[in-house]
């Protein structure tokens, strides 16, 4: 990806989690922290050219649905949290992209260079972790 | 010098882990990331394998097989206190990354004709307890 898709939505505030589906594979054991690590291998763009995929959680709690709802027909997956103001500092626009089977999609758009993946991927916080 | 993979009765260490993890991802179906990905090439693996026969030592920690969203694969080790990570962007041109926790070294560089700063990396890992 050459650059933004969508312009930045500034009423996207920089405090606003960001949540990605995290596919099991995504989940690498870190023996250097003692736990599991968000691979950088999550946070790159579709081969298609598609920005990247997220959920806007406000609009998910707005539509009365939670982290295990949102994983519901997703098992084994795990749902992890960035911050809007995270991926802006990486050079990314936030961009509400609702589908009519999903109000809350929101696209991060912009170069994903290793650097980036790895820095959005060091930043983000677990929301929920198969157990 | 490496202990050939394809020795079944004598196979290095990294070898059976590593070799069931790549099949693991080979069997994924596209769309298998839920964001659309496409199934994961075998020529990423056959180079993943290739190169990890070329240069890992026999004692050396099994990765992390992690397949992306572009139908591709990587290479991760979190461990010893050293953070590797081997990209294949296609199956010939690789991007590493290396952290050492202990001594504060880091770099990210393009390991597709140069492996001198993997090898020196894996031999890091590989000799640290």
């Amino acid at each position: 990806m050459a650059g933004p898709l969508y312009p930045d939505d500034p009423t996207i505030a920089d405090n606003a989690a960001l949540w990605r589906r995290i596919h099991p594979n995504w989940m690498v054991r870190d023996d250097n922290e003692r736990g599991w690590r968000i691979s950088s291998a999550a946070f790159t763009d579709s081969r298609d050219g598609s920005p990247l995929s997220v959920l806007l959680a406000a609009i998910i709690a707005q539509t009365g649905r939670t982290a295990e709802g949102v994983l519901a027909s997703f098992p084994g997956y795990a749902l992890a949290a960035i911050s809007a103001g995270l991926a802006r500092a990486q050079r990314q626009t936030v961009a509400r992209t609702p589908l009519p089977e999903e109000p809350a999609h929101t696209s991060i758009s912009g170069d994903k260079t290793p650097a980036v993946r790895r820095a959005l991927a060091q930043g983000a916080n677990w929301v929920h972790f198969p157990t | 010098m490496s202990q050939p993979v394809t020795d079944s009765a004598n196979p290095a260490a990294w070898a059976p882990a590593t070799v069931q993890s790549l099949g693991r991802v080979l069997e994924l179906p596209p769309g298998w990331d839920s964001y659309g990905a496409p199934a994961i090439q075998p020529a990423f693996a056959a180079r993943a394998l290739d190169l990890m026969v070329a240069v890992l030592p026999d004692d050396a920690p099994a990765p992390a097989v992690v397949p992306t969203s572009r139908g591709g694969l990587q290479l991760e080790w979190h461990t010893r206190g050293i953070d590797l990570e081997i990209e294949f962007e296609t199956p010939h041109r690789l991007r590493g990354y290396f952290h050492d926790h202990q001594t504060h070294t880091s770099w990210e560089k393009d390991l597709s004709a140069d492996h001198s700063a993997l090898l020196e990396a894996i031999a890091i890992l590989s000799q640290r307890s």
